[in-house]
């Protein structure tokens, strides 16, 4: 260990210090919006951090690897560290109105969030199983208590179910992990990855490593789907995101959805690389796609709740995003114009703004409407032309109309599964996006239709009026300009692949 | 400046008058919103000046591809931004601005009162932006978020008095049923992106297809998809029930969006990819059979319906049916000149309809009569659109229908033999509906308007009429009058029979061969003795339809009256045959499922099938953990099967597979 890998790892380091003198500034200091600012601060530093690592200003280039090569800090890495910081400020910079009236522990809602936050990091960034699964429960286990810290009993239960339910997964994925480790006989991902490739001695050996590797995959990738909030472990995700405290479903709905899709990424291309797995995956990840995206559209058709409502629709986009990741094309990476999981990283990019700006519009309205009921936003319009027209952004990038990035990104993705020769899967996401507009006018209408039942006022406070305008921007901005984000991501995911 | 920069500023600067309206006096300088109407009258008229001057500026140089910057490049491949300026893009800008320019001249008095006026002019600008971007892409993604974006400001204008219960319907309807067609135009595109992203680019695509790169079943299917979204947009059958609902919208949105400019996109871009479409026989006569169809279909419907801005609609859908029967018979040059003739006079007639029901406050005819004394402009210049649309020679209607007629007639086989007499029945159905609408508006006594109509509010646009109907206001006159003069002689005048010395013969068809595809110059001809057919067959039903006003003929309870009237129990099909009938007996199928959605009526029911599906769902989505936990399992438990068994390599059995595997493990 050198004072290198220190430095690699030092936004995970600065954000973990912060929320351990989050938690013991709240014993002394009755100021709670000095401990949002603290936090803030801390995240602000990490990003400065993490911008060093990708310039060289603090290590010589990216590509290198740490603490016994069980972390790899590459350009996919700090892609998706770069999503989280940024996507954890907007999540703790609007909520510091909502904490101080509806948390009561409130360093401990700052902390825990941070911890979480951490665990994030150290997920993308790891290449070894065990430092994957530790990373996995670091950020889970934050997580449940945040979930109860509404205090509430749905907020109880909602954390009680995913307490189990998180636990569940967490022990398929290591099963799968088991699987891995016990047809290879390595943890690190390099190892596995030769070790399958260079496995030509016997046909029959090659059988029996394969079927082995096979069950590990399949546990590994549906325990994963926990995380990405997709088919078959998705019926936790409208319990908990009604339960949960806003700015927790938003952090559920964005990063730990992006970490997730990291993880799965990673592995694919570093592990499995180029082998003879790329068609079974190819099917397995078409038939969650499918699915999730068919249940996400359906099952949103019907629901009252606007918090229920995003829910099932973040289990659709994980299903649009799914198509991404089964189009693969490992030897065309870096040749085509849309791969799979370039299109997948500027789809969760584009997704973080969209889903963050209505979720934290949501909290602001909610505040002062004081329910999540559809029906209380009808006359948003007269109300607050202003929200109701950041609000009708993004759902127009959620429901996939130019010139959003939600359009944008469907286009790359369906675009990469033509590329695959998977036009049936394009298909199905493209008929799903037209049932999907459905739901999406439907909050249209309400929102500028409807005439207005309630008389409250709708206050939003400043700082969630900046970060959505900032989100709305960013919506629109890589909407027009795709590029922006696509040639990062592209370079990013070339950093992943092993051939 | 340079040519390209004209291009962008003919795009932009409608752009540029939607923000301004959209922004400035929507949200902060309410007071002054009188200014909106100026500031997109100003910024389409300076659009339309820049694209006379690139219409001379095309004379001189021919066709042109403007790459301007790039715009997803990753290397030296992707997409670029750009303008494909052929002579269809030239024609398709002058017909959006200049026609647009007159409706929003016409709108400044039309929407003097309503509260939404800066709103109404932002989102008439950002239409206008919208169609101007459509007809001047160069490529396939381009040409598609334009599409959308078309879309998206129907939606946003027939929707305009949202609080009118029947106009958010209408509006809804509109946005999902042409979704459907989109949803086509997409996979569509994806298709062609399949074959190479190179063809993206549609100059590359048309070198692709005249190398024969695009063939065989696969070239059917694409096109099939391609022609689905022209269908939902230019409202063919069986994707044209939401057309005639759209009327609900403002009467100046009718004319520029639901007659002139938006619904001809899908005429467009058929004649956009017509290399593609012609390059697959099967796929053109398809194509011909649906517009031949729905020209005749949609004017039966016409000429039953008492709303005058309806039997417009379906005259619109009818018309639009000629020009896909053009392109689908291979007459490009003919379908474009009937789109370029049919949007001045079309425009004209739905203008007039607003300024009569300007002056009666209802758009049903029966309320109507006797206006011709009160206001003798609009009924003047109603009759020059009428004529013109019925085509009587020498209005510029007959000319373009005519073009049409004679190449199909001159084609001479089974099938353009069957598809000319629908087109010949056609012209009759025109002069019977155009003609009733005249008689019934303008003729006989005045039956009282909005007063005599018994559910007043609900259908009018505007409450605060005068009793005793009076003439518009000039600067709704004055547009109808430029209108009104083009409509007479504008047929004649851009496509003249003889060379006329400042044009010369055929000029107008000419022109528009010029373009990336057509090697060899064609011959056009003027057919006589289908000139003469189609002016009798005009003279019949103006002849007939004046007989029935005044009393000599009876239809009301014919059989066939009433089927029309019910619009061929269009609504009633979907609604109750597949819908209940379908669902109600459990084997509705996900299609029929989808129509249902989308053709359904009332936005606040989704059916009854999904209803169950979602139900039957919910009953594991109970909030119970095991549930939860169960439906993982299972998952997990079949996905493992199915992997399994679909992997199994040929000679492997099942119990030498466990045997390696347990050897493996101890």
């Amino acid at each position: 260990m050198s004072f290198q890998d220190f430095l690699i790892i030092s936004p995970e380091i600065v954000i973990s210090f912060t929320a351990i003198s989050v938690f013991l500034l709240d014993l002394f200091i009755n100021n709670k919006k000095f401990l949002v600012n603290v936090s803030i601060a801390g995240l602000l530093f990490s990003f400065i951090l993490t911008l060093g690592l990708s310039n060289g200003w603090l290590i010589e280039s990216p590509g290198v690897y740490a603490f016994f090569s069980s972390i790899k800090l590459d350009e996919f890495s700090l892609f998706f560290k770069v999503l989280i910081i940024l996507s954890g400020v907007a999540v703790i910079g609007s909520s510091g109105e909502y904490i101080s009236s509806n948390i009561e522990s409130k360093g401990e809602f700052l902390g825990l969030l941070l911890l979480s936050i951490t665990g994030m990091l150290l997920l993308v960034s790891s290449v070894e199983l065990i430092t994957v699964w530790v990373s996995l429960e670091l950020t889970a286990i934050p997580l449940v208590a945040l979930v109860a810290l509404g205090k509430n009993d749905t907020s109880l239960e909602a954390s009680l179910k995913f307490l189990i339910l998180s636990a569940v997964s967490s022990v398929v994925i290591l099963y799968g992990l088991v699987f891995l480790y016990g047809y290879s006989g390595s943890t690190y991902f390099n190892d596995i990855f030769s070790y399958i490739s260079s496995t030509t001695s016997s046909p029959e050996d090659l059988i029996v490593l394969n079927y082995g590797l096979l069950i590990g995959i399949i546990l590994l990738v549906l325990g994963i789907s926990f995380k990405l909030a997709a088919f078959p472990f998705q019926m936790w995700v409208p319990d908990v995101y009604q339960g949960a405290p806003t700015p927790i479903t938003a952090y559920l709905s964005v990063v730990s959805k992006a970490a997730g899709f990291a993880v799965l990424l990673r592995i694919i291309y570093s592990v499995l690389g180029g082998n003879d797995f790329s068609v079974i995956l190819s099917n397995l990840f078409s038939i969650i796609a499918v699915f999730s995206m068919t249940i996400g559209n359906v099952m949103a058709l019907r629901q009252n709740d606007i918090k229920r409502l995003l829910a099932y629709s973040t289990i659709a986009h994980a299903g649009y995003l799914l198509i991404g990741v089964a189009s693969l094309n490992i030897s065309g990476i870096g040749e085509n114009l849309y791969s799979g999981p370039q299109g997948v990283l500027y789809y969760l990019a584009g997704y973080a703004f969209t889903n963050l700006t209505a979720f934290l519009l949501i909290i602001g309205v909610s505040k002062s409407i004081g329910t999540f009921e559809l029906s209380g936003f009808a006359g948003l319009r007269k109300k607050s032309p202003l929200t109701s027209f950041v609000l009708a952004v993004s759902v127009i990038s959620l429901l996939g109309i130019p010139p959003t990035v939600g359009f944008m990104s469907k286009i790359f993705i369906f675009s990469a599964a033509v590329n695959t020769n998977l036009t049936w899967l394009a298909i199905v996401g493209v008929i799903n996006s037209v049932i999907s507009a459905y739901y999406y006018l439907r909050i249209l209408k309400i929102v500028f239709v409807d005439p207005e039942n309630n008389q409250s006022e709708i206050k939003v406070s400043k700082s969630i009026s900046l970060i959505t305008l900032i989100g709305m921007i960013g919506i629109l901005l890589l909407g027009l300009f795709p590029s922006l984000i696509l040639e990062i991501a592209e370079i990013a995911v070339m950093s992943i692949v092993n051939i | 400046m340079s040519i390209e920069n004209i291009y962008w500023l003919i795009l932009l600067i409608p752009f540029i008058g939607f923000l301004i309206n959209g922004i400035l006096f929507s949200i902060f300088f309410k007071n002054y919103s009188k200014i909106s109407g100026f500031v997109t009258v100003t910024s389409v008229f300076i659009s339309f000046v820049l694209s006379i001057f690139s219409l001379i500026n095309f004379n001189d140089k021919g066709v042109q591809l403007l790459d301007s910057f790039d715009w997803l490049m990753i290397g030296d491949v992707g997409i670029k931004t750009g303008f494909l300026i052929d002579p269809l893009t030239s024609m398709m800008l002058i017909v959006v601005t200049g026609v647009s320019l007159m409706i929003q001249i016409y709108s400044i008095g039309y929407m003097a009162s309503d509260k939404g006026y800066s709103r109404y002019f932002s989102f008439m600008a950002l239409f206008t932006f919208s169609m101007l971007g459509l007809v001047l892409s160069k490529n396939l993604i381009h040409l598609f978020i334009f599409w959308e974006l078309v879309g998206v400001s129907s939606y946003l204008l027939i929707g305009f008095w949202f609080k009118k219960n029947s106009a958010v319907v209408a509006a809804k309807k509109a946005f999902l049923m042409t979704r459907v067609g989109d949803f086509g135009l997409m996979v569509g595109i994806l298709f062609i992106f399949s074959k190479g992203q190179q063809y993206l680019d549609i100059p590359t695509l048309y070198k692709g297809v005249s190398s024969g790169e695009f063939q065989g079943s696969g070239l059917l299917i694409m096109c099939i998809l391609l022609f689905l979204g022209a269908v939902g947009k230019s409202a063919q059958f069986p994707l044209h029930s939401w057309l005639p609902d759209a009327m609900e919208g403002p009467t100046p949105v009718s004319a520029l969006l639901h007659s002139a400019t938006m619904v001809t996109a899908g005429v467009f871009l058929i004649g956009r990819l017509f290399p593609l479409f012609e390059s697959s026989s099967e796929i053109m006569v398809i194509i011909a059979i649906i517009g031949g169809f729905t020209a005749v279909f949609a004017a039966t419907m016409g000429v039953v319906s008492d709303d005058i801005k309806r039997v417009l609609a379906y005259s619109t859908i009818s018309q639009l049916g000629y020009m896909v029967l053009a392109l689908g018979s291979g007459f490009y040059a003919a379908a474009f000149f009937h789109l370029f003739t049919h949007a001045w006079f079309k425009a004209l007639l739905f203008l007039s309809a607003g300024s009569v029901s300007h002056a009666t406050g209802t758009f049903n005819m029966k309320f109507m009569g006797g206006l011709r004394k009160h206001m003798p402009i609009t009924y003047v210049l109603t009759l020059l659109g009428a004529l013109s649309l019925i085509g009587i020679f020498p209005f510029s209607g007959f000319w373009s229908k005519d073009e049409i007629l004679g190449h199909i007639y001159l084609q001479n086989s089974p099938i353009s033999m069957v598809l000319f007499i629908l087109a010949s029945l056609g012209v009759f159905l025109t002069a019977l509906y155009m003609t009733r609408v005249i008689m019934l508006t303008f003729h006989g006594s005045y039956k009282g308007g909005i007063s005599s109509e018994n559910s007043s509010n609900s259908k009018s646009e505007d409450n605060d009429h005068p009793t005793e109907p009076h003439e518009s206001p000039g600067i709704m006159l004055f547009p109808m009058i430029i209108l009104g003069f083009l409509s007479v002689v504008i047929g004649f005048l851009v496509n003249p029979l003889i060379d006329l010395g400042f044009v010369s013969k055929h000029a107008f068809s000419h022109f528009l061969e010029h373009n990336l595809f057509f090697d060899d110059p064609k011959e056009f001809h003027f057919v006589f003795e289908v000139a003469i057919i189609s002016t009798i067959l005009a003279i019949l039903g103006i002849v007939s339809a004046i007989l029935v006003f005044k009393g000599k003929l009876n239809i009301k309870n014919n059989f066939v009256y009433k089927i029309l009237i019910n619009k061929y129990y269009f609504d009633e099909f979907y609604e109750n045959l597949i819908v209940k009938k379908f669902f109600y007996n459990k084997i509705g199928s996900l299609l029929s499922w989808i129509d249902e959605n989308i053709v359904d009526k009332s936005n606040a029911k989704i059916s009854d099938f999904t209803i169950y599906l979602s139900k039957k769902m919910s009953n594991v989505q109970n909030g119970h953990l095991q549930s939860y936990g169960f439906v993982f399992f299972m998952a997990l438990t079949v996905l493992m099967i199915v992997f399994f068994i679909s992997n199994l390599n040929t000679g492997d059995s099942w119990l030498d597979l466990i045997n390696k595997l347990n050897s493996e493990i101890y």
